[in-house]
């Protein structure tokens, strides 16, 4: 696994685990430096002063993470072998390298949001597995869970391998779920949880199969949405 | 204000505390988030939780939440506040004080008990532990009495509900247009939820920068007599070289099906745009990459809104979107300079731009 420690990692790492998928190695892409996103000012004070835990669940799909387990504390717990760089840049040198050195073929991806990945670390012969949450062709591009909800869509995952086009690679496993749980948070709690829950179907499956993307001319590459997208996109969904 | 919320282990004080929060931290009044666990941690954990410790602990809390208040900080304070002097020293004490209790049953209680206190308590191995071994009394005479014990609860509804009933007024403002976004470019990543009035506030900004240009433009033409007739023109191009401006004119001026030829073209400038947040003056016309750094030609962005509101009319569900995430965001950079725009045409087509922008809004909101 290539991994940075954000709510992706955390519910990829915690469920694959739970679900015996362990994984061989992994490289954490560590920098101290950057603030996480997902953690607001209160939750950091939280997490930093008292043992509670944050306990992000989805009931419809009955999977879960524990939003303040550090993906270093899981990676300890369970002895996992590991490799720590002090760089969140996906496309350094130091994650370059050390992507060539792991003798497995098939990386599973969780690198900070909105990192492409570009030609010198795809070139290195091996098959990152990367969750896209929407419906390939599609719902290509950013935040598509939003847009999936604005055009009443129901909710896809696609998992792919990545390429060099933005979520064009060939498409290994895709699931479409309905989530009925109103008032829930779309980027730090549905998003990751729904990705999980998709990349542990497909590694049930155990077989891996690329398929091309059919490209047609429906296809839409989103692009983050605004706030007034995304605003519409809540309500509609929390007055369904 | 201070609003104390009372609630035993597991009743929900913390998350709806942050839940208020969250609703209240973007208004014009400053507010603080106060949980009972941290602020021990914080005077060094020197308190145990006998009952003394616990009513010193509540003293210290009370004594924090006055000295803020003094300074015209609100706090929402989650406190288990198994104390009824104490209760009667904030009410006596602190101005604005209102005081929710979380009521929820203690069967619910065990269930949702992930730190196992209650078991710990229960099967003998901890002591101390409220609603076990110290006895639990619900507050006096609190303002508010919350219901708790859904499985699924409704925050959105019961933190309009708190905010109603003690009378909370917030004055929130959209926020996407507060600084110069040529300047300081918002990628929007992670952006916040607000609440239904945050399409109010959108509205709001909008009509105010409106009528700020409206004056502007009344008094520019006070002094000249414009026609903003934009002139057709063909030579928008060279062999290598893309002027975004006469670019945005020509496609202007373009009908329906004239502008489906230069789809792919916008397509790719949406894309540009997205990644830098700003228009460029020049791109190649091979790969519509930038030719040139200078970004403040401030006429292309009510143009370029101009130009995806046409290609908005006559897109598919889908594509509509993706051509309205655009014009909200070049929308957000004009909003955002309205002062910097000086010359009559500038200021004429942002007003155009805003005016469309509001009336396709209106099909959704």
């Amino acid at each position: 696994m290539l991994l940075t420690n954000n709510n992706r990692s955390k519910a990829y790492l915690q469920n694959l685990i739970n679900n015996n998928f362990m994984p061989s190695k992994i490289i954490f892409m560590n920098n101290n430096h950057t603030t996480l996103v997902e953690h607001t000012e209160n939750d950091k004070l939280i997490s930093k002063y008292t043992n509670q835990i944050f306990i992000r669940k989805l009931d419809d799909l009955d999977i879960s993470f524990d939003e303040k387990e550090h993906v270093l504390k899981t990676i300890q717990n369970y002895n996992i072998e590991f490799v720590e760089i002090n760089n969140s840049d996906v496309n350094s040198q130091e994650v370059v390298d050390e992507v060539a050195s792991i003798k497995d073929e098939y990386i599973v991806y969780s690198g900070p949001s909105s990192s492409i990945l570009k030609k010198e670390i795809l070139s290195k012969k091996k098959k990152f597995i990367h969750v896209h949450p929407g419906w390939l062709p599609k719902f290509r591009g950013s935040t598509t869970i939003y847009y999936s909800m604005l055009l009443k869509y129901k909710i896809g995952c696609s998992v792919i391998f990545l390429e060099e086009g933005i979520d064009k690679g060939p498409v290994l496993h895709k699931q479409e779920y309905k989530i009925s749980e109103k008032g829930i948070d779309f980027d730090y709690l549905l998003d990751p949880l729904v990705r999980v829950k998709t990349l542990i179907e497909f590694f049930k499956i155990g077989v891996i199969k690329p398929m091309k993307q059919n490209d047609d001319q429906d296809e839409t590459t989103f692009y983050i949405i605004h706030p007034v997208l995304k605003h519409l996109s809540i309500i509609n969904y929390n007055n369904e | 204000m201070v609003i104390w919320l009372i609630g035993m282990s597991a009743s929900g004080k913390t998350t709806i505390g942050k839940k208020i929060f969250e609703k209240l931290k973007d208004s014009n009044e400053k507010w603080v988030f106060l949980d009972g666990d941290v602020f021990r941690n914080i005077l060094g954990e020197d308190l145990g939780h006998s009952i003394e410790d616990r009513r010193k602990n509540a003293y210290r809390i009370s004594k924090f939440c006055e000295f803020l208040n003094l300074q015209n900080i609100n706090v929402i304070a989650s406190v288990l506040s198994i104390f009824h002097d104490n209760q009667k020293y904030n009410k006596e004490n602190i101005p604005d004080y209102k005081e929710i209790f979380l009521d929820v049953k203690f069967d619910n209680l065990l269930r949702r008990d992930n730190k196992e206190l209650y078991k710990k308590a229960l099967d003998g191995n901890i002591k101390n532990v409220v609603g076990v071994d110290i006895k639990f009394v619900p507050p006096f005479s609190p303002d508010l009495i919350i219901d708790n014990n859904s499985e699924n609860p409704d925050y959105q509804k019961m933190v309009q509900k708190i905010c109603d009933d003690l009378n909370i007024k917030f004055n929130n403002s959209y926020i996407y247009t507060e600084k110069n976004l040529l300047n300081f470019p918002n990628t929007y990543q992670y952006s916040k939820y607000q609440g239904k009035d945050f399409f109010e506030l959108f509205k709001k900004n909008r009509k105010k920068n409106l009528d700020f240009l409206k004056i502007r433009l009344e008094k520019l033409n006070s002094k000249r007599n414009d026609n903003f007739e934009l002139n057709n023109i063909n030579n928008y191009k060279n062999d290598k070289e893309l002027n975004l401006k006469e670019y945005l004119i020509y496609l202007y001026n373009l009908n329906n099906n004239e502008l489906k030829n230069q789809k792919k073209t916008i397509e790719v400038l949406i894309k540009r745009f997205e990644v830098s947040k700003k228009l460029f003056t020049k791109y190649d016309l091979k790969n519509i990459k930038k030719l040139s750094s200078k970004f403040n030609e401030l006429l292309i962005y009510p143009l370029f809104s101009l130009v995806l509101q046409k290609y908005y009319n006559n897109a598919n569900n889908q594509q509509k979107l993706v051509f309205l995430n655009t014009i909200l965001k070049v929308n957000d950079i004009i909003s955002s300079m309205v002062s910097d725009l000086i010359f009559s045409e500038e200021v004429y087509y942002s007003i155009e731009a805003i005016n469309g922008e509001l009336k396709i809004m209106g099909e959704y909101i």
